[in-house]
This record gives structure tokens, C-alpha cells and sequence, in this order.
């Protein structure tokens, strides 16, 4: 008897594994809309959004389908495996219509000659990029894309910290080194060594805020220069006041904020405000900038031109999606990660009371470049951490 | 001759077909071997062979690795959780084993419990225990009302905390073959001894330990190889105690430098294999006294 309840149950377990397989409900607006699939597939890797967006691309793509009639399928992957698996593409064949990469990721496929749609000749098919910002289409946090890619979304770093337990956050950088003893032991980073770029991004913010200039060339001059060397100490000084050990990992970090070791830190607002909507984190944790400016990206939607005819007429059709109005409102509601698009009308007031408003962001952003230099810290960061 | 021992002559004049059937029978493990362990090993200690620009061979890793009193500490530090674990896996797995053998009241759950540490996803326990031992997590809090001014207690990111936490996860391995061989013991030994009037000690010690070593060995050798390769756990919960998984992992895939890691991976590769020598050699011992 024990033996058949055993097998039952097992048999229950993997019905409820093989059954749901997130099939559509069918709309209720009545509206003729085309069957999924009768327009074609496409396949659209995604290189640069975390758990979040991997959530939210499983959330939003069903209706895309539905709308457009495309069959979607969605994967999540490295920038690594995709440069590879592009490259391996033959003309007219290739098997991925539409890919989501970061400045850099581009900048690596462009170097590459990965072929990419001009997606500016397709106006006619992409009408949404006339919500884009022309400088946007043509430049990529200096990636010169001519364009071949357009954003979908702007991220944003920002200081985080719980409400609940620092009423007065630090309004810069100078003033959070000011005030350290206030928050000391409590100050939260991620491992300048970790797989997610937040911690070395942070040190990084607060070498530029200590006045060092990363538009001077690695390692020289710019290793030499006093700003570099005196921000170094500083920030030794100032990361003896962190939790300690820092976390190996966002995750991480979000356990800390939630245990109360952690009160505050600088990390991307999206996935950090997302965490809180799903309970990771607790909803008193709110996030501002600086005036100097914290770590500011996007990341970019762009179309292999060696993809099959019919991949290649989808992308066109779901990047006018991803980036309509409603979608990127959805986005930023959703998600808290700003839009791509330039039109602000629709935004509710209610969002900007817990991200800052664009305006206030838009010139506050620190973008990511000297490459060298940020290779350096993620390999030597660790040994400018002080000691509590 | 009768038809017994007809089947019982092993057939001559058909060496060919049976070496052939053999090789055939053994084609698909050497196949599985030499493509999934043999070829990977190999690609990472011609790796391993290049320099930090991708020239070789060379053994610039490898010097760089053993000078380096990072790296040696990481050795150590992976080594030490790995031996510690395996010793307090085995001083917790005889007694239970020998009281479960016993098949009192309640038997049947403790086996239960035994198997929770492997019924959920490393990673997910790891995280788990460290919210549970966090200072302001409930164990802590019980602690500090128990014992007054007592707490709280360190343990996250702490050595003896991963050493709790890698014997939570790996000491089940342990526990079943040690139970596994206590119960296959055969109680007329034992009972012949206890009538020569050996004490409980005795008993245990010359009939019972010695029967039961090779369980006992094959389950700490597993627990030592788990433990000596961990990498959820101490990503996770070991703050800056990083052992060489966690290091391996940092030098190729955050930063690239695919020589290194190899050439770490090499050395993680022959630490484990020395030191499983060693073990084998020093614990064949109370197995080949056997009972007196």
C-alpha cells in the first residue's frame, strides 16, 4: 500500500512538472488578433538582463505573441556564447532574429564584424524609433552602432538605503565619506571580484567622486596622477566602515540589507526595487543619486543581418513592440528601469516616489568606459578594502 | 562429467568472441571516460601550460600558484574544511549508526531526516543555513536566551560555521554507508565475542569498528571529495574564507585568465588524489587486523 502511494506521488510530481507550459489565455478585448505562429517565429537572446528581466521577458513576451502573431522564443545567455554562436551564423540562415546586449557586448560583436540590420532604413517597419533619441540610434556609450541598434532600456545605479533606518541619506559622495562613522559597519558592498560588476561599479563611482578623471589612459597616466592614488586611500579608509565580510553576490547583499546588517549601498535601482516587490527585500529600501553621478547604461536591441528572411521581418516588428510606449511604460512601473523611449506623459507620479525622476537622473550618470582601468579593479579592488 | 560441472568449466577455444564481447561490454564506460573526464583534464593541463597571454608551454602558472602565499592558503584552507568535515562526518555517523541498528522507536524517521541535507539543493540549504545562524536568526536568538550574555554565536563566514554547514550537507553520504555496513555485520561474531566476555569496548573496538571500516571508509572518502570540491556553500556563506572552488571560478569566469584556473584546478586535482593515497594507505590498517 505504502509502495502504491509511494509511485503515486512521484506520478503526481512529474505530471505537475511536464503540465503548464505557460500556454496563453485567450484575450478578451474580442479584437481579431492573429493566431501565435502564423506570422512566423523568432529567437531573441537576451545578454543583459538578470533574474528580473528573465521574469518579466516571460511575462510580457506572450502578449507580443499575441499581438503580433510571432512565435517568441525567449533564451537567456552570455555575451561570450552569443559572439560565438553569431559567427557561426551563414547568411540567410542563421537561427537568432534579435539580441539584447550591453554597450560593451556590442562594442565586441561590432569589433567582430557581426553583421547587424541598419535598423534606421526600416522607419517604415520600426515607426517607435521616432520616440528614440537620434544621438541614441547613432552612438552607444561610445560604440559608434550608425543605427545598427537601439536602446531598450536606460539602468541606473543609485544609493540605496532603508528608510527606515537612515531618515537623512548622504546627498554625495563627499558627504557619505563625511558621515561614514554614522553608518559604520553597515555600509553594504558586493565583492569588487564577484561575477556581478555592483561592487568594483561602486568603487569606481566613488574614485570619480574623489576626483579621479578615467578619461585618461590606463595604467598610464592615469596610475600616476595624485587623484588616483589619494582616491585609493580614501577609499580604503572609507570601505573599514562596510559590513564586512562584503557580499559574494547580490543576493547576497540583499540578505544583509534584509537581516538589518546592511542599511544602505550602491547598486542598480531596478533589480534592487524588483527584489523588494518580490519580497527579497523590505519595502522601506528606496533609492536616490548624486549630483557627481553614479554609474549610468542601457542596454541595446539589435538585429543579426545574417538571420533567415523570416527572423529578420519579425525582429523589425518585435523591437517596434519592446520599444512602444506601452511597453516601456510597463517596463518602468514594472521593473522601476527607465525608458529608452523619450516621451514622458504617460509616466505616473507615483513612480518618482521611489526611483528619481529622469530628469534628475539623465545627467548624473557616470558611463562605463576606460576598460582597462575597470579590469583592474575587478582584479585588484579586493586589496583596497579596509579592515573594520 | 554431469551437466553441473559442465556449466561450471568455463569454455575454452572462444577466447576471440570473449575478449571481443569484453571490449564490447566495456566500450560505452571508456567511451563516457575518455570523453567526459579524460578529454576535459587534458584540455585544462594544456591550458594550464599556457601564460597569461596565451603562450606556451610554459609552467609560469605553477610557479606563480606555488610562491604564491594566497593560493597556499587556499590549499590549505579547502584542504582543512575537507579533512575536518570528513573527521566529524565519521564521529557522527558510527554512534547514529550504531543506535539505528538497534531499529528502536522512531528508526524509520531519523533515517528520513539522514537524507534531508540531500533532498534539497545545495545552494538553497546553504543560503538557508545562513539565515538560520545569522546573528539575529532564530538559533541565535534561542542561544542568547538559553544562555544569557552568552551570544550571539559567529558563525557565517566563519571556519567552524562552514565546517557545520559542509558536514550538514556531506555527512549523510557517510552515515548511509556506515549504516549500510553496521547492519551487514554478522551478529554471531559479535555475540561469540561478547560470550569470550569481550566488554562493549572491546567488542566495538576489535569486532565491531574493524568489520564495519571499509563502509565507513568509502562513505568518508566521498564526504572528503564533496567537501574538498565545495562551491555553493562557501560562495555563499563563506565571506572572504575562499576555498580553491571559489577561486578557480573567480580567475576563469570573472577574470579570464583561463591559465590559472586550470593550472588551480590541476593542483586541486593532485592535493585530492595525494591526500586520498594517504587516507587509503593509513585506514586500510584497522580492516587488516580484523577481529581478535
Amino acid at each position: 500500500m505504502r509502495r502504491v502511494l509511494i509511485v503515486g506521488l512521484i506520478a503526481l510530481l512529474v505530471a505537475a512538472a511536464c503540465g503548464g507550459s505557460g500556454s496563453v489565455a485567450p484575450t478578451a478585448t474580442g479584437a481579431a488578433t492573429p493566431a501565435p505562429g502564423s506570422n512566423g517565429s523568432i529567437t531573441f537572446l537576451d545578454t543583459a538582463g538578470g533574474a528580473n528581466f528573465q521574469a518579466f521577458f516571460g511575462q510580457i513576451l506572450p502578449d507580443a505573441e499575441k499581438e503580433l502573431g510571432v512565435k517568441i522564443s525567449y533564451l537567456p545567455g552570455s555575451g561570450a556564447d552569443l559572439l560565438t554562436r553569431l559567427k557561426a551564423q551563414t547568411a540567410g540562415q542563421g537561427d537568432v532574429g534579435l539580441v539584447l546586449l550591453k554597450p560593451d557586448v556590442l562594442g565586441n560583436m561590432l569589433d567582430a564584424k557581426i553583421p547587424f540590420s541598419t535598423l534606421t532604413d526600416a522607419k517604415a517597419q520600426i515607426p517607435n524609433l521616432a520616440l528614440i533619441d537620434p544621438s541614441d540610434l547613432s552612438e552607444a556609450f561610445g560604440v559608434a552602432t550608425t543605427g545598427r541598434a537601439t536602446p531598450f532600456w536606460r539602468d541606473q545605479f543609485g544609493i540605496i538605503y532603508d528608510s527606515a533606518k537612515i531618515a537623512n541619506p548622504p546627498t554625495s559622495w563627499n558627504d557619505f565619506y563625511a558621515r561614514r562613522a554614522e553608518w559604520k559597519g553597515h555600509i553594504g558592498m558586493i565583492r569588487p571580484d564577484a561575477s556581478s560588476g555592483g561592487g568594483r561599479l561602486m568603487m569606481r563611482d566613488f574614485l570619480i567622486g574623489a576626483g579621479v578623471d578615467f578619461s585618461k589612459t590606463f595604467p598610464e597616466p592615469l596610475q600616476s596622477t595624485p587623484e588616483w592614488t589619494a582616491g585609493l586611500a580614501k577609499f580604503k579608509d572609507f570601505s573599514s566602515y562596510f559590513y564586512q565580510p562584503l557580499a559574494s553576490e547580490p543576493n547576497t547583499l540583499f540578505q544583509q540589507f534584509k537581516t538589518g546588517d546592511v542599511w544602505i549601498t550602491e547598486y542598480a535601482i531596478d533589480f534592487t526595487l524588483w527584489s523588494a516587490d518580490q519580497g527579497l527585500l523590505q519595502q522601506s529600501v528606496k533609492a536616490s543619486v548624486f549630483p557627481t553621478g553614479l554609474y549610468g547604461g542601457a542596454a541595446y536591441l539589435a538585429a543579426p543581418a545574417n538571420a533567415s528572411p523570416d527572423q529578420k521581418k519579425n525582429a523589425n516588428a518585435l523591437i517596434n513592440w519592446l520599444i512602444s510606449e506601452k511597453t516601456q511604460l510597463r517596463m518602468l512601473t514594472q521593473m522601476y528601469q527607465y525608458m529608452a523611449i523619450n516621451k514622458f506623459d504617460g509616466v505616473p507620479a507615483k513612480i518618482n516616489e521611489r526611483i528619481p525622476a529622469w530628469d534628475t537622473v539623465k545627467s548624473r550618470r557616470n558611463a562605463l568606459t576606460n576598460l582597462p582601468s575597470y579590469n583592474w579593479l575587478k582584479e585588484n579592488g579586493g586589496n583596497y578594502v579596509g579592515k573594520p | 562429467m554431469n551437466s553441473a560441472s559442465v556449466a561450471a568449466t568455463p569454455r575454452r577455444g572462444n577466447g576471440g568472441s570473449d575478449r571481443a564481447l569484453t571490449i564490447l561490454m566495456l566500450a560505452p564506460a571508456i567511451a563516457y571516460i575518455l570523453a567526459f573526464f579524460a578529454y576535459p583534464l587534458g584540455v585544462t593541463f594544456l591550458t594550464s601550460l599556457e601564460s597569461d597571454l596565451g603562450l606556451g608551454p610554459t609552467l609560469m602558472q605553477y610557479q606563480s600558484i606555488l610562491t604564491s602565499e594566497k593560493y597556499l592558503g587556499t590549499v590549505w584552507l579547502t584542504t582543512g574544511l575537507a579533512v575536518g568535515t570528513t573527521i566529524l562526518s565519521v564521529l557522527l555517523a558510527v554512534p547514529l549508526a550504531l543506535i539505528l541498528r538497534l531499529k528502536m522507536r522512531g528508526h524509520r524517521f531519523i533515517r528520513l531526516l539522514i537524507l534531508t541535507p540531500l533532498m534539497v539543493l545545495a545552494l538553497i540549504s546553504a543560503l538557508g543555513l545562513l539565515i538560520i545562524w545569522d546573528k539575529n536568526g532564530w538559533l541565535n536568538r534561542l542561544f542568547s536566551q538559553l544562555v544569557p550574555g552568552g551570544g550571539p554565536l559567529s558563525i557565517d563566514y566563519t571556519v567552524p560555521g562552514l565546517l557545520l554547514f559542509y558536514t550538514w550537507l556531506y555527512a549523510p553520504y557517510t552515515i548511509l554507508t556506515t549504516l549500510s555496513a553496521v547492519e551487514g555485520l554478522d551478529t554471531n561474531v559479535e555475540e561469540a565475542a561478547r560470550v569470550a566476555g569481550a566488554s562493549p569496548w572491546q567488542l566495538f573496538r576489535s569486532v565491531t569498528l574493524p568489520l564495519s571500516w571499509p563502509g565507513i571508509r568509502s562513505g568518508s572518502i566521498l564526504t572528503f571529495l564533496l567537501a574538498f570540491g565545495a562551491f555553493n556553500v562557501p560562495i555563499i556563506a563563506g565571506g572572504d574564507l575562499r576555498p580553491l572552488a571559489v577561486v578557480i571560478y573567480t580567475e576563469a569566469s570573472t577574470f579570464q585568465h583561463w591559465a590559472r584556473g586550470s593550472a588551480l584546478a590541476m593542483v586541486m586535482a593532485v592535493v585530492s588524489l595525494v591526500v586520498i593515497t594517504v587516507y587509503l594507505r593509513l585506514s586500510s590498517a584497522p580492516a587488516r587486523r580484523g577481529p581478535t
